[in-house]
């Protein structure tokens, strides 16, 4: 389901800090669905998560000179692009409130399958509501953990919080979303 | 470990992210607690349909728009966003913009009244349009006050008394119209002379010639004196006739000195035909106008004059005709010995050429 971490490889860190394009197009063209989906499921507008997807590649495209590479590639975008998200929330929230539901239901239709999209389209509505409605702090880790798979340290590294911060936001996020599809549960 | 404690740590058992001496207290509390129990089960199952969230894909061309981008601008397109891009460039030069316009606006406003008012100011050496000197003149009686001397003071005395013919004679000065006066077309036809409540500008004493049989002499300053006076004033004072308004006041100066006993039609006539300007004025009923007018054509040819002109009316004959200065006394002597000629009104600086009005009424 993701994409091999094959970016990680130190020949393809070294052609990234010598400012070779195609290892710059490759690091775009392997990590741009895991980085616009984190934006999109974050600001709930698919304008606002392409902008913020591009300037999270630009912004590392910048600072390859300073990555040492003791995090992962992915991790050091994650943290990118999660900073860059939360910068943004906290100015459009309100915009977000009235826009996020209805952006996000538009979003999550899977247009190559209709049918089963029309099968599922109430409960990937009702998810994407539980999503949006979370708290921006609870959201993020959720979306993280629970959408892009990533472990709890690497979370804590992304979003520069204690393990114990990660494993608490986690268990309410969860819990606000187990009161909210209660009626989805077997 | 009580129920909250252990729920706090179900998200980490199904993770299995807790240390091993959690997970052993976690699921010792649950081998006793079937609502945790059911709580967990519950959690699980949320989490389950958080992963069929379908995963999100970024557009399409994605990749080449972050590409492009990441690209290195030429220098100019650099500089360029360097001056105009930066919100904190661009707004002070758009709001700059907008202050100079609006100061340049309300400049060209001001300006313009201005304009017009340095046109006219080098009237008097120029010859101006037939309809500005009377919204000048109502403009500049705005500026003069009582007792005080206006800087033109013969264009000032016509055209405040082509005014006083326009305005009621009662109009007190104070009321004057603020807005200049309309331009007439035209010449206003005269009237009888000036009201004796109209204001008038004070005038300098002129000198006067002693004219035979007229008998008038020049009033105070700025006591109401009688029309013929005030042209004599205006011959008096030296005005060059080159303006608008000397010509009309030179108009109303032969309207009064050739009598108020023709229609006044007539009388406009000749003072348009003494144009462009006359020094003498003189009239001499005659019995033959024929005869006359061969004498007098007579006399202008042996002064070494010339006759510019000569109209017929119903009632008198008027010629106009310029005479040599040096031959001018001459000129005039003979016409007292021919007749009973009455010289009306006569500058006193005669020089040059002496252009002479001459009305031989029958």
């Amino acid at each position: 389901m993701r994409e091999v971490e094959a970016g990680d490889a130190p020949r393809f860190l070294d052609r990234l800090r010598a400012g070779e394009a195609t290892a710059f197009e490759e690091l775009v063209t392997t990590y741009q669905h895991r980085v616009f989906g984190v934006a999109l499921r974050m600001l709930g507008n698919a304008a606002e998560a392409q902008e913020v997807a591009q300037e999270a590649f630009l912004r590392a495209h910048r600072g390859l000179g300073d990555f040492r590479g003791d995090a992962k590639l992915s991790t050091w975008l994650y943290a990118i692009t999660s900073r860059l998200c939360l910068n943004r929330l906290t100015s459009v929230e309100r915009r977000l409130v009235r826009q996020g539901e209805e952006t996000l239901l538009r979003l999550s239709d899977d247009h190559r399958r209709p049918d089963a999209a029309l099968e599922r389209s109430e409960l990937e509505s009702a998810l994407a509501r539980a999503i949006a409605e979370l708290p921006e702090e609870r959201r993020i880790v959720v979306v993280l953990r629970d959408i892009e798979g990533l472990a709890y340290e690497e979370i804590a590294e992304v979003l520069d919080l204690e393990l114990g911060t990660v494993r608490s936001r986690l268990h309410r996020a969860r819990a606000d979303l187990k009161e909210k599809l209660e009626r989805f549960l077997p | 470990m009580t129920c909250d404690e252990t729920r706090e740590l179900l998200s980490g058992l199904l993770d299995e992210a807790l240390t091993p001496e959690d997970r052993r207290t976690v699921e010792g509390h649950l081998e006793g607690c079937a609502e945790c129990r059911r709580e967990l089960e519950r959690l699980r199952q949320t989490v389950a349909l958080l992963h069929r969230v379908v995963p999100a894909h970024a557009p399409v061309g994605f990749v080449d728009h972050v590409v492009a981008a990441a690209r290195p601008r030429p220098w100019y397109r650099r500089a360029a966003a360097a001056v105009f891009l930066p919100l904190s460039a661009k707004l002070p030069v758009e709001a700059t913009a907008l202050v100079m316009i609006a100061l340049l606006a309300a400049q060209l406003y001001q300006g313009t009244p201005t304009l017009q008012q340095a046109a006219r100011q080098p009237e008097p050496a120029s010859p101006t349009g037939p309809s500005e000197p009377r919204a000048r003149a109502s403009k500049e009686l705005k500026d003069v006050r009582p007792g005080q001397t206006p800087r033109a003071a013969p264009l000032r005395e016509t055209d405040r008394r082509d005014l006083a013919r326009q305005e009621p004679a009662t109009r007190p000065e104070s009321q004057t119209p603020a807005s200049p006066q309309p331009a007439a077309p035209a010449p206003a036809p005269p009237q009888a002379p000036a009201p004796a409540g109209a204001p008038t500008a004070p005038a300098p004493p002129v000198p006067m010639v002693s004219t035979a049989g007229s008998g008038v002499a020049a009033p105070p300053a700025g006591s109401p004196a009688p029309a013929l006076s005030k042209a004599e004033q205006l011959l008096a004072q030296g005005q060059a006739a080159t303006s608008r308004a000397e010509t009309e006041s030179r108009q109303a100066t032969l309207e009064r000195a050739a009598g108020t006993g023709e229609a006044p039609s007539s009388a406009r006539q000749a003072a348009k035909r003494a144009e462009p300007s006359t020094d003498v004025v003189a009239r001499a009923p005659v019995k033959d106008r024929d005869a006359a007018e061969r004498d007098l054509a007579e006399l202008i040819a042996r002064v070494g004059g010339r006759q510019t002109q000569q109209r017929r009316d119903q009632d008198a004959t008027i010629v106009e005709a310029v005479i040599p200065r040096e031959r001018y006394a001459e000129f005039s002597q003979a016409l007292a010995t021919a007749g009973p000629w009455r010289v009306e009104a006569e500058r006193t600086d005669l020089s040059g050429e002496v252009r002479a009005t001459l009305r031989l009424p029958q």
